[in-house]
């Protein structure tokens, strides 16, 4: 009723009102009201390739299959990531211990780290230069080390209290995340002693926790990144007709 | 004709007069004009920890033969797009580094094919850096998508002004922002490799830039593109530390840890709000779909963060 009384420019006012409150409704900012997910497998069973990206792909693909689909040498078993020891680990390990000793160095340790290992499993059957390059992909040197006796100790309780990692030279068991007994190079640690620690560059800078690495007293430089280690090693070893065997002999066990 | 437009219009405001009233019985009186809009939803699309995995796995693995490939979710995201004409396509990080692509490439071809399937955003991971600041700068000309981080502070780095705290997407009338955590990289990455970057606490930062969007911005929806990881034994920030100590966010889309979430988690952030957490493994074997669902939010209802409940329809991988 007061609407009717009402002059013309105040019903056009109460219009314009009217239409803004709709037009705000229609603009109204928007809240989450619920969210459902769903999980697609990327496989080839469900979609086909798409033809560009593969021709995009293509030219890349060409030239790192000709460097990368040269086998080196054969596995006769599989070999695995793993804590307190994995085979895996222990080849990469002995493969470089090998090749620091045909260099004339005589190191107490090799140490490298498990998250460095980027491949779970190397299967058995021919090992090439992709298999080594996606273990290894990492532009990491190889180092020697020289530590003091407490550092080695420092060093060795970290990788007890880590649950293990990839080493060679050395034999320990862990209780409880703590060192139960240790030799290396089949003696005690001997804590007023310095030992030599063949590593990569990337523990060698504190990384992954291995602090009692930094600021050594020695440090050499081979110059090579472990990848190239691997490959030219395993390479040779074939060469020289050996077999790559998978091994796990306790050299880290749990008590 | 003209005495019957003006009783019209009279009617016409009588009636809406009456709506009005009737709505403010209803204490909402926007409600009536805004359910009659068509609900709006988006599908967010996510991958993470790619890693240089261009190729399918080869058929002698054995968890992942055949699987995989830029390829295959080139088309699988083009039979997504075909339904939804318009979608969110996210990263969280870890693009570089595990195949000798990236060995040989540095990162161009990754980029290369992201930008062919149209990602949107993507924010850093720590092998995003295996090359260096200036290895991913380099790579920068072929990714025609923009990269997110808050908590990583690149003045005086060659990155310094190309990476965003966040950025804003519009799409399908809605308003979407996106942001970026990053791990700590002292100890993961070798310092030279980052060099000035300077790391920031996620989680102060989450909320900083979270708030911003929300309010300040009115983003209709909060992403955080995360790459702290899923979770830890201990107190190491992870997503789930996030999303219970953030207000503010609705999805976090994580990686690093290489989880493959058999479903999402549906966490209570610090105000006992719903916040999702994603994750989808790595290697591009899977690409993670979310569809957000949104209502219109009146000045009464305001709320802080969704309330409703999410539904996980997982297709079986």
């Amino acid at each position: 009723m007061y609407l009717e009384n009402t002059a013309p420019n105040m019903k056009l006012r109460n219009i314009l009102f009217l239409l803004s409150i709709l037009f705000l409704a229609c603009q109204a900012p928007q809240q989450v009201q619920s969210l459902q997910a769903t999980h697609y497998r990327v496989s080839k069973d469900s979609v086909a390739a798409d033809p560009k990206v593969t021709a995009m792909i293509a030219p890349y693909k060409t030239r790192l299959d000709s460097l990368m689909n040269i086998d080196i040498i054969h596995a006769e078993g599989e070999f695995k990531k793993d804590q307190p020891e994995g085979s895996l680990g222990n080849m990469v390990c002995d493969v470089l211990m090998r090749y620091a000793t045909q260099q004339g160095y005589s190191p107490d340790l090799c140490l490298m780290n498990n998250g460095g290992l980027r491949i779970p499993v190397i299967y058995k059957g021919s090992v090439s230069v992709r298999t080594i390059y996606e273990l290894m992909p990492f532009e990491n040197q190889l180092l020697l080390l020289k530590i003091k006796g407490m550092k080695m100790q420092e060093l060795l309780e970290t990788i007890a209290a880590t649950g293990g990692a990839p080493v060679a030279g050395i034999k320990m068991e862990i209780d409880n995340r703590s060192i139960s007994s240790l030799t290396i190079q089949g003696k005690p640690l001997d804590v007023s002693k310095d030992y030599w620690v063949l590593t990569s560059d990337y523990l060698a800078n504190g990384g992954d926790k291995a602090d009692a690495l930094k600021d050594p007293l020695e440090v050499k430089d081979l110059n090579k990144l472990i990848r190239d280690v691997l490959i030219e090693t395993l390479a040779a070893m074939d060469t020289e007709g050996a077999h790559l065997v998978p091994i796990t002999d306790g050299r880290i066990s749990k008590k | 004709m003209e005495e019957l437009a003006k009783n019209n219009r009279r009617d016409f405001i009588r009636k809406t007069v009456y709506l009005v009233g009737f709505g403010a019985l209803a204490n909402s009186p926007l409600k009536l004009f805004a359910k009659e809009a068509e609900p709006k939803s988006l599908l967010i699309c996510h991958t993470n920890d790619w890693h240089s995995r261009i190729d399918p796995f080869p058929a002698i693995d054995k968890n992942f033969g055949g699987m995989g490939g830029a390829a295959i979710r080139a088309s699988l995201l083009k039979e997504i797009r075909k339904q939804e004409q318009e979608i969110l396509l996210l990263d969280a990080g870890d693009v570089f580094q595990g195949t000798p692509y990236f060995n040989f490439y540095g990162g161009e071809l990754e980029f290369k094919l992201m930008s062919e399937m149209a990602y949107d955003c993507c924010t850093l991971g720590n092998h995003d850096f295996d090359n260096g600041i200036e290895g991913f700068v380099k790579q920068l000309p072929y990714a025609n998508f923009p990269f997110v981080n808050a908590n990583y502070n690149f003045k005086g780095t060659e990155l310094e002004g190309w990476i965003k705290p966040y950025k804003i997407f519009k799409k399908k009338g809605l308003k979407i922002g996106v942001f970026g955590v990053g791990i700590e990289l002292k100890g993961l990455v070798p310092d030279k490799l980052y060099g000035k970057t300077i790391y920031n606490d996620p989680i102060e930062t989450a909320n900083t830039i979270a708030a911003h969007l929300k309010f300040k911005e009115k983003c209709d929806a909060v992403i955080c593109l995360s790459h702290l990881g899923y979770k830890y034994n201990g107190k190491k920030v992870s997503d789930e530390i996030l999303a219970t100590k953030s207000q503010n966010i609705d999805l976090i889309l994580g990686g690093h840890t290489h989880t493959f979430l058999p479903e999402p988690v549906n966490y209570k952030n610090l105000i006992n709000k719903n916040v999702m957490v994603n994750q989808v493994g790595w290697a591009g074997l899977r690409l993670g779909a979310i569809r957000i669902n949104f209502e219109a939010l009146s000045h009464k209802n305001l709320a802080l963060s969704w309330q409703g409940e999410s539904s996980i329809n997982i297709q079986k991988v």
